[in-house]
């Protein structure tokens, strides 16, 4: 790539400047992680559980990058695999009525690529009742990426609450992402 | 273009601000979210600004978890319409009750929904324009069948 000539093409803010190069495709240049990711990525697990509380298979497929992964009892890695896991996940005897709850964010990464980890506590609507109850809690440990300029899910991992006893973050370096044509992710090389 | 880190951060703290005023019984801070024509619709509709304060002064009069309830709100989605001072809205929305006394376990969930609202921005601040509060029954999960329901979810491998 540095044999290539290189057009740098700043955007608004001096850290989301984005480069041209000969075959004019656009990557990011891997900024810091801003307000704003952060602000997009907590939005991102609001989608998700939005999706998967009421059922929207299209909607909690879209939350995955290409080549996306998820691993909350057994593994998912293709978007139809991702699909069949939430259809089959709806089968559970506590939907429809639950709902997903995240906090605790922590983010360490980037403007491409970043790992968080996310308490989560799912509660289930008594029939019947107005009243709720705690059914399952634990953590995310996740991956995520920016793809064509969103916040996507490149690994989803969750784990029992009990692990967090153990120091299990299960946190992985995050896989670097193909840079080129072939990239699908905003994956910002190095400039120089 | 979505909307600001800022109208965001103003989005997040005007929910925060109404539901401060809501569980403290304050109708003036409550209202004070609102528009002057703005909406709240719960079990029953509450139009303009001194309606959705009889609105308060009821809940506070009548509700069984005032005064020892706290709404919490997560999952929130912000989204933008063409026109930059106005946004849609939604949430989770979970109330949780604290029983008389100090022990343990006195807390319990009480009320578990959703709600879908529109924010404008109205006199430099952002304001709710309409309101709507749910609970997480009926056509929010209408996709889910029926059909399959009582799956064991061990046996399906999940803990979540």
């Amino acid at each position: 790539m540095t044999d290539r000539s290189i057009k740098i093409i700043l955007g608004t803010s001096a850290v989301t400047g984005r480069l041209e190069v000969d075959g004019g495709m656009d990557v990011a240049v891997a900024g810091p992680l801003t307000v704003e990711d952060r602000l997009l990525i907590r939005e991102l697990y609001a989608r998700y559980v939005w999706a998967m509380d009421s059922g929207d298979l299209d909607a909690f497929v879209d939350c995955y990058a290409p080549g996306g992964r998820l691993d909350v009892g057994r593994s998912a890695t293709t978007p139809e695999e991702i699909r069949n896991w939430l259809a089959d996940f709806l089968k559970d005897s506590a939907f429809p009525g639950s709902q997903h709850h995240y906090n605790q964010f922590v983010m360490e990464g980037d403007g491409r690529s970043c790992q968080v980890r996310a308490y989560w506590v799912r509660l289930y609507r008594l029939p019947g009742t107005t009243s709720s109850q705690i059914i399952a809690q634990g953590y995310y440990t996740d991956t995520v990426v920016k793809v064509d300029g969103r916040w996507r899910f490149l690994i989803k991992r969750s784990h029992p609450a009990h692990e967090l006893r153990e120091h299990k973050f299960g946190q992985e370096p995050a896989p670097t992402p193909p840079v080129g044509e072939d990239s699908l992710y905003d994956v910002g090389a190095p400039l120089f | 273009m979505g909307p600001t880190v800022e109208d965001r951060l103003e989005i997040m703290e005007l929910y925060a601000r109404s539901l401060w005023a809501l569980d403290l019984g304050d109708a003036d801070r409550f209202v004070a979210t609102f528009t002057p024509d703005g909406t709240l619709q719960m079990r029953h509709r509450y139009q303009g600004r001194e309606d959705i304060r009889r609105f308060v002064e009821l809940f506070r009069q009548r509700d069984f978890g005032f005064p020892r309830a706290q709404h919490l709100l997560t999952n929130l989605i912000i989204e933008a319409e063409e026109e930059a001072e106005r946004c849609h809205s939604q949430a989770y929305v979970t109330r949780i009750h604290r029983l008389p006394g100090q022990h343990r376990g006195n807390c319990q969930i009480i009320w578990t929904g959703y709600c879908t609202d529109i924010c404008v921005r109205w006199e430099r601040s952002w304001r709710f324009q309409s309101r709507t509060l749910r609970a997480w029954e009926g056509d929010v999960t209408a996709i889910i069948s029926s059909a399959g329901r009582g799956h064991d979810r061990e046996a399906a491998g999940h803990d979540r």
